[in-house]
């Protein structure tokens, strides 16, 4: 008895021991780079990281020999810019959501883009957004409402407003948590929803937007936390219908799922890509970024996924059946509303808070009643 | 203070004081408050230095702000109240198990723990995807009411029983393996006599056997109720719009908010409000539930107060006669009952994960459609996955092994050392556990993150010692303290010198605790996914990071596989433990025979 006990006990150290070692010797072996070096990118994973993997980093890697390590760690802003504040950031190129990108700004955390390395005319033709000095429009996508075609058969919902008609189409609801701000689209939406007319969005009627709310509260199932949930609560029953990304539903209605999404009254996002300052690699987040904005590339990545380029001049060589499918071709854009990120950034009147800051606290006012 | 002196205690001190050297058992103490405060004290404090700092100099505007919104006091609130429920829940629950597991049969014994540490294989998210599965509307629990003719099953998920529900599920075995180390080392023969001279069973147990146990109770209560102060993932999933708890508050502030500072002026008022519920709770709570392993001085105590509270005690005796009466001649449904809740809650939801590994399906549909191994082929392909696997487990296992190390010979200083200095040690040890983990890893982060230890397995191994200590040192301090002190200072005069003692002493006695201390860190670490998200790097991106990060992106079986992958792992060694001791015995038996000849 004695024996074994001792065994044991050693046996643990000695595991624990060589379990260290193997995993210390397998970390230096993931670090091991390729003579032309790495760039660091998070991994936004799913169907948007197959996408960019397949039209950008894999070509990238075959052309430059420099190679694309893809992060799965956390995308939190908070803690990405702790890390470049702290002069370690964890990644050379992010992408990051349109209102977040001002928090980078501020905290000066992003390096100029080195349009140098561009080819000639790239710059001009990234619309409709702008390509900025220091960030680039990686790609356009909308929230739109969705349902579950196995709960309401042939009915078909074309507003938000019929998102919070639950006489007509009767069933739980989702949508994502105002605490996210403007990535959310949930303000936006409930506005939409009480009436309020796309040009008249801005500034976000708070006491409107949360009457409106309150009316669909008692139907409102959870706020789902991640981009895959509203699919997964809509496919396993517990929701009816949902706000969700455009891609999310395209995505699940290929892969035979029984969803089904309206372009009306789509809310349009985007995000930005950029360099982290003190980026270990920024040479070459540059060069991977001036690739990513060509038109093959960008044509390449809509082809992949149903996200729109941020390089217009792809719309020349993508189908137009391809076309129809994504977030800024004229047909789907015309009942479209595009997220205000200056007016979401702007200090909000009377305090030192941005707009989003004061949207999220009187979020959490109100879901917390 | 004197009336409260424990027996043991000054048995301990007499002991030392009379063989005429000087006491150094304190110096055990010395490796944990080191690390404690290096890895802990340390990265924290600059962080709470933040909180008290605004645009220029001192202010304590972060903590006006939250002191007077209604927001920070509603989740507060609210999470007090759910962290209260699931501390009684998983305790009674918990305690019944433990009890039962005491009385049957040894093998039976190690069956049951392995279904107690089973939910530990897979990550919390799809736990509670499993959770959503069984409880939902359209879920098994209904459909099984449905067949039994109830047609309107209650609301079980979406809100605040569902929360509770997957809360109790993660926690339960941290409240039953705590009670139950203590209990598989207690002498049952006291409660025989207690019988044979006429106590009903459920009497003699409450007299005899659970004062024994008390410690351990409030051991496993502390633990459960810190733990649950924690909590995001779960109520997030399993909660309806608005249950926001303060983990969640905090993360908003932070992540959301972007203001780490107004975070962590809300974590250190959180550590606040729950060290003086905590002081309040044991100064009046502790003295009743007897804290003391030896009765020995309660007659004085109940002495002293008896004449004031005669009417009220003399209720409550006839309360709790009619209680125990009640629990005795139904101790056999209680106890089968407590079991049958108890692995149902902590095995349904893996069974719903397991039936999903094989599903062929992209998306978490419950029963699946059509069933393939396609997920488990995507998984044994994909080099990512199993190099997590093996970081996670050696990343795990080391920071157990330095934590049992470290945290054994901590709580050995503790129960032992200068009384004085106890209180507030016991508190620098808790603190680990009741400051959320966001706030302690971006402390630590921050401190670490220039001097390049952001995606090492050393920069991870670091933070889980810390994290692990509070487990490692409360149950080891726990069985300490059952253990009678004059085991080891009789060893001592019969000459043992420390080392002797440690050895046959201590760590035969110790055993189970040490083992349960080293699963518990184990499994801190190897479930955490907080610590990781600012640790791990783009090079060190441990199992529930990347199962985390798999399922927030794309819920599909992916994560289910890992499940199903670990058990069958955790089985494999299992068996292999048992085949090995055979082979052994076979060999040392045919040895033998072969000396013999």
């Amino acid at each position: 008895m004695k024996l074994s006990r001792k065994t044991a006990l050693g046996a643990v150290v000695a595991v624990s021991t060589l379990l260290t070692t193997v995993a210390c010797g397998g970390g230096a072996d993931s670090g091991k780079t390729s003579a032309a070096g790495r760039v660091i990118v998070p991994d936004p994973g799913g169907d948007l990281g197959k996408a960019m993997k397949k039209a950008f980093f894999d070509p990238f890697e075959k052309a430059t020999g420099i190679d694309v390590v893809l992060a799965s760690g956390e995308f939190d802003a908070a803690v990405v810019l702790t890390g470049v504040k702290a002069g370690a950031p964890a990644f050379d190129l992010v992408n990051i959501n349109g209102a977040v990108l001002q928090r980078f700004r501020d905290g000066k955390a992003l390096e100029p883009i080195d349009y140098k390395v561009w080819k000639d005319g790239v710059r001009d033709k990234i619309a409709p957004v702008k390509a900025a000095d220091d960030a680039v429009p990686a790609y356009f996508i909308s929230v739109v409402p969705a349902w579950s075609t196995d709960k309401l058969g042939g009915q078909k919902l074309t507003s938000w407003a019929d998102f919070w008609n639950v006489q007509k189409f009767p069933g739980k609801r989702t949508l994502a948590p105002g605490s996210w701000g403007a990535g959310s689209a949930t303000f936006e939406i409930a506005a939409l929803a009480d009436g309020v007319a796309p040009d008249d969005l801005y500034p976000i009627d708070y006491d409107r937007v949360f009457k409106s709310l309150d009316r669909l509260k008692p139907n409102l199932v959870k706020f789902w936390e991640t981009g895959a949930e509203p699919i997964q609560l809509l496919t396993g029953g517990q929701a009816t219908v949902a706000s969700a990304w455009n891609g999310r539903v395209a995505g699940a209605e290929d892969k035979g799922a029984p969803v089904a999404g309206t372009w009306n009254g789509a809310i349009l996002q985007y995000d930005n890509w950029a360099v982290l300052k003190g980026a270990e690699n920024a040479a070459n987040a540059q060069k991977l970024l001036a690739f990513m904005m060509e038109p093959g590339p960008q044509a390449e990545f809509a082809n992949a996924i149903t996200y729109s380029p941020a390089n217009s001049a792809a719309f020349d060589t993508l189908s137009a059946d391809r076309a129809a499918l994504l977030p800024t071709s004229p047909k789907n854009i015309a009942s479209a509303v595009t997220q205000d990120y200056a007016w979401w950034t702007a200090t909000a009147p009377g305090s030192d808070k941005s707009n989003e800051e004061v949207a999220i606290e009187r979020w959490q006012a109100w879901v917390s009643k | 203070m004197s009336v409260d002196s424990s027996p043991v205690q000054v048995t301990g001190g007499l002991a030392t004081r009379s063989r005429g050297r000087p006491d150094r058992r304190w110096l055990t103490l010395v490796p944990l408050l080191a690390v404690l405060i290096l890895l802990f004290v340390v990265p924290l404090g600059t962080l709470l230095a933040d909180s008290f700092g605004g645009g220029q100099g001192f202010t304590l505007d972060n903590y006006r702000e939250q002191v007077t919104s209604p927001v920070f006091w509603r989740a507060i609130r609210r999470t007090l109240v759910i962290a209260a429920l699931s501390t009684v829940i998983c305790v009674v629950l918990g305690y019944c198990m433990a009890y039962a597991l005491t009385r049957m049969p040894k093998r039976l014994r190690g069956v049951l723990l392995v279904v107690v540490l089973v939910p530990y294989f897979t990550s919390i998210l799809i736990r509670s995807y499993a959770w959503i599965a069984i409880l939902a509307p359209n879920g098994l629990v209904a459909g099984t009411l449905k067949l039994l003719g109830v047609d309107s099953p209650p609301e079980l998920v979406f809100n605040q029983t569902g929360m509770l529900i997957g809360t109790v599920q993660i926690l339960l075995p941290l409240a039953l393996l705590p009670i139950y180390s203590v209990m598989s080392g207690i002498d049952r023969a006291p409660v025989r006599a207690a019988q044979s001279l006429g106590a009903a069973p459920a009497v003699a147990h409450w007299h005899v056997y659970r004062p024994a146990t008390s410690s351990a109770v409030l051991a496993a209560a502390a633990l459960v109720f810190i733990s649950t102060l924690g909590f995001y993932v779960t109520p997030a999933l399993l909660g309806g719009p608005g249950d926001t708890l303060i983990a969640q508050s905090i993360l908003v502030r932070f992540s959301n908010l972007v203001d780490p500072a107004g975070a962590a002026a809300q974590a250190a008022l959180l550590l606040l409000i729950v060290l003086s519920l905590f002081t309040v709770l044991f100064r009046y709570l502790a003295p009743s539930l007897a804290v003391e392993p030896s009765g020995d001085a309660r007659p004085a105590r109940r002495a002293d107060r008896g004449e004031r509270f005669d009417a009220l005690r003399a209720l409550r005796a006839r309360v709790l006669d009619t209680g125990l009466g009640l629990a005795g001649r139904l101790r056999l449904p209680i106890l089968v009952g407590s079991w049958v809740a108890g692995a149902a809650l902590l095995v349904t939801p893996l069974v719903v994960v397991a039936i999903w590994s094989f599903s062929d399906a992209t998306y978490l549909t419950f029963p699946p459609e059509e069933y393939s191994t396609r997920w488990f082929a995507d998984y044994f392909a994909d080099t990512a996955w199993l190099d997590s696997t093996f970081l996670s487990l050696a990343v795990a296992s080391a920071s157990a092994a330095i934590g049992v190390v470290i945290g054994g010979l901590g709580a050995f200083g503790l129960v032992r050392g200068p009384r004085r200095a106890r209180p507030p040690i016991a508190i620098l040890v808790a603190m680990p556990m009741i400051m959320p983990p966001m706030i302690y890893s971006l402390g630590f982060f921050l401190l670490v993150a220039p001097q390049g230890l952001v995606g090492t397995p050393l920069g991870l191994i670091l933070p889980y010692v810390v994290l692990g200590l509070p487990f490692a040192v409360s149950i080891t301090a726990a069985a300490l303290r059952n253990l009678d002190v004059r085991l080891e200072n009789a060893a001592r005069s019969l000459g043992a010198g420390p080392m002797s003692v440690l050895r046959h002493v201590l760590l035969p006695a110790l055993r189970p605790a040490l083992v349960s201390g080293f699963v518990f860190a184990f499994l801190a670490a190897f479930d955490d996914v907080v610590v990781a998200t600012f640790m791990s790097g783009p090079t060190a991106v441990t199992l529930p990071l990347r199962m985390f990060q798999d399922i927030k992106l794309e819920v599909s079986p992916r994560t289910a596989v890992v499940a199903v992958v670990l058990l069958g792992a955790g089985a494999a060694a299992v068996l292999l433990r048992f085949v090995m001791a055979w082979l052994v015995r076979t060999i040392r038996v045919a040895l033998s025979r072969l000396g013999d000849s």
